[in-house]
C-alpha cells in the first residue's frame, strides 16, 4: 500500500467506524424535547431526547445518556386513534441510582398510526409514532416534552 | 505505519464519543442528565440558606419561610389581615414570600418570581400585593361565575343556551373545585398539572399559566361547543383567550360569534365577557 493510500485509509476508515459505532449507540433521529420546570419557576429544556414506548411505559432518555425518566406501568386506553395512558409510577435513573418519585398526576398520549392525529378537542396535532407527556411531582416540578418515538412496542 | 493507521482511528473514533458524552442533557443545562435536583437528593439541593427562597408549606396554617429558618402563622380559616403577607418592611411578614390560601381557596400561590401575583381568594374582593412595589391596588374578585378573572367588556350571549342561572346543569350551582386545574371546568385535572395535553401558556401579570386540552363532556367542553369554538394551543396572537375559572385559560380560534380577544367565563348562564 502506498503512503497515500494509507492517509486515505487512515482518514476514511476511523469515519466509517465512528459513523457505525454512533448507529449502533445512540438513534441518530432522536427529537425527543423534554422541558423541566422546577418548582421555583426555572427552566431547562433539553434536547435530543431518545423516547420509548412499551408495556405501558414512556422512557425518556437523556442525550448524554446519563439519565433515564420512566413513567411506568400507566393504564391507557385507546382514545380514538391515540393512546392515553395515565398514572403508574414516576422515577429517574441518574448516576446507578433509581430513584422513585412521588408525583400528582402523569399523562402521556401517543399516536401509534401512521398519519397525524388530533387531540381530543384540540386543533393539536401528534405526529406519526409520536408522543406528548406532561408531569407533576409532588415536590411541584414539571416534566413536560413531546417527540416522535425511538422505539415503540404498543403492548 | 500499520500502528500508526491503528492510533488515528482509535483516536478519531474516540474523539467525537468523549465529545458527545459531554454535552449534557440539553443546550441550556450545565449539568449532567436531566435536572430534577427538587425531587432527588443531590448535593445541590440541600443548602440550608439558599440563594432562593421560597416556602415550604405544610399543613394549613403556617408558611415556613425555609430561609430563615422561621415560621409565620397565620389563621388561614378566618379572613383576617394577618394571613396576608403585606408588603411592609417589618419583620413579623415575610415579604418576598407566601402561599396565600383564602378561606376556600383554590390553590393559587404566590411565586417568589415577578411583581406581582394573583391571588384567588373565593370570598369577596381579593387584593394583589405587588410585592417589590408596596402597592396594593390592583386586584381581581371572585364573584360567582367570575372565579378569578372580572371583565366589564361586552357579553357574548352563548347562542345555544338561554335560560336561568345553572339551567345548563340542570339548574344546580356549579362550583369550582380547588383540587382541579380551571376549578374542574375544563376537566378534571389536578391543579396545575394535567391529567391533559398542554395547549401551550399565556403570562398574565408576570405569572406563567399552562392550558391544557378540554376534557370532553366538561362545562367547558360545552362551552366551547355552543360557541362553535374549537381549542387550540394557546401562544399565537389573534386568539379568542379564555380565562377562568380559578385561573384556567383556554384558547380558540376565532369565529363568527367570538372575536380575538379576552374573556373570562361566566359560569352561572355558561356565556363569555370579553375584557
Amino acid at each position: 500500500m502506498t503512503p497515500a493510500r494509507l492517509i486515505v485509509a487512515a482518514l476514511v476508515l476511523p469515519l466509517s467506524v465512528s459513523a457505525l459505532v454512533l448507529a449502533l449507540s445512540a438513534p441518530a433521529s432522536a427529537t425527543g424535547n423534554v422541558r423541566i420546570q422546577q418548582r421555583d419557576g426555572s427552566v431547562k429544556t433539553y434536547t435530543g431526547v431518545i423516547l420509548k414506548v412499551a408495556h405501558k411505559s414512556l422512557t425518556l432518555i437523556s442525550a448524554d445518556r446519563v439519565s433515564t425518566v420512566a413513567i411506568s406501568g400507566a393504564v391507557c386506553a385507546h382514545d380514538g386513534a391515540l393512546v392515553r395512558c395515565t398514572g403508574g409510577g414516576f422515577s429517574l435513573l441518574q448516576d446507578g441510582k433509581r430513584h422513585i418519585v412521588p408525583f400528582k398526576s402523569a399523562t402521556f398520549y401517543f399516536n401509534p398510526t401512521d398519519q397525524d392525529q388530533l387531540l381530543p378537542l384540540s386543533t393539536m396535532k401528534i405526529g406519526p409514532h409520536s408522543v406528548i407527556f406532561a408531569v407533576q411531582t409532588a415536590k411541584g416540578t414539571y416534566v413536560t416534552g413531546n417527540g416522535k418515538l425511538d422505539q415503540e412496542l404498543t403492548q | 505505519m500499520k500502528y500508526l493507521t491503528i492510533v488515528l482511528v482509535v483516536a478519531l473514533v474516540a474523539a467525537p464519543l468523549a465529545a458527545s458524552a459531554q454535552r449534557g442533557g440539553g443546550r441550556a443545562a450545565p449539568s449532567r442528565g436531566f435536572d430534577m435536583h427538587n425531587d432527588v437528593p443531590t448535593g445541590t439541593a440541600r443548602g440550608r440558606n439558599g440563594a432562593v427562597a421560597h416556602n415550604q408549606t405544610t399543613g394549613n396554617t403556617a408558611v415556613y419561610n425555609r430561609n430563615t429558618n422561621t415560621a409565620t402563622t397565620y389563621n388561614k380559616s378566618t379572613n383576617t389581615a394577618t394571613q396576608y403577607h403585606p408588603n411592609t418592611s417589618s419583620s413579623n411578614f415575610n415579604r418576598n414570600s407566601g402561599a396565600y390560601n383564602g378561606a376556600n381557596s383554590a390553590g393559587a400561590y404566590n411565586k417568589n418570581t415577578g411583581n406581582a401575583a394573583v391571588y384567588n381568594k373565593n370570598t369577596g374582593n381579593m387584593t394583589v400585593y405587588n410585592k417589590n412595589t408596596g402597592s396594593s391596588s390592583t386586584y381581581h374578585y371572585n364573584t360567582s361565575g367570575k372565579n378569578a378573572y372580572y371583565y366589564n367588556g361586552r357579553v357574548v350571549a352563548n347562542p345555544v343556551y338561554v335560560g336561568p342561572a345553572w339551567g345548563w346543569n340542570r339548574g344546580v350551582a356549579w362550583a369550582p373545585y380547588g383540587a382541579y386545574w380551571g376549578g374542574g371546568f375544563w376537566g378534571p385535572f389536578a391543579v396545575g398539572a394535567a391529567t391533559a395535553a398542554i395547549m401551550g401558556s399565556i403570562v398574565y401579570a408576570n405569572q406563567t399559566y399552562t392550558s391544557y386540552s378540554v376534557s370532553s363532556g366538561s362545562p367547558g367542553a360545552t362551552l366551547l361547543s355552543n360557541y362553535g369554538l374549537r381549542q387550540v394551543p394557546c401562544g399565537p396572537p389573534g386568539l379568542v383567550v379564555i380565562y377562568g375559572p380559578n385561573f384556567g385559560v383556554i384558547c380558540a380560534d376565532p369565529n363568527g360569534r367570538v372575536a380575538p380577544g379576552s374573556y373570562a367565563v361566566n359560569v352561572n348562564n355558561l356565556t363569555l365577557q370579553s375584557q
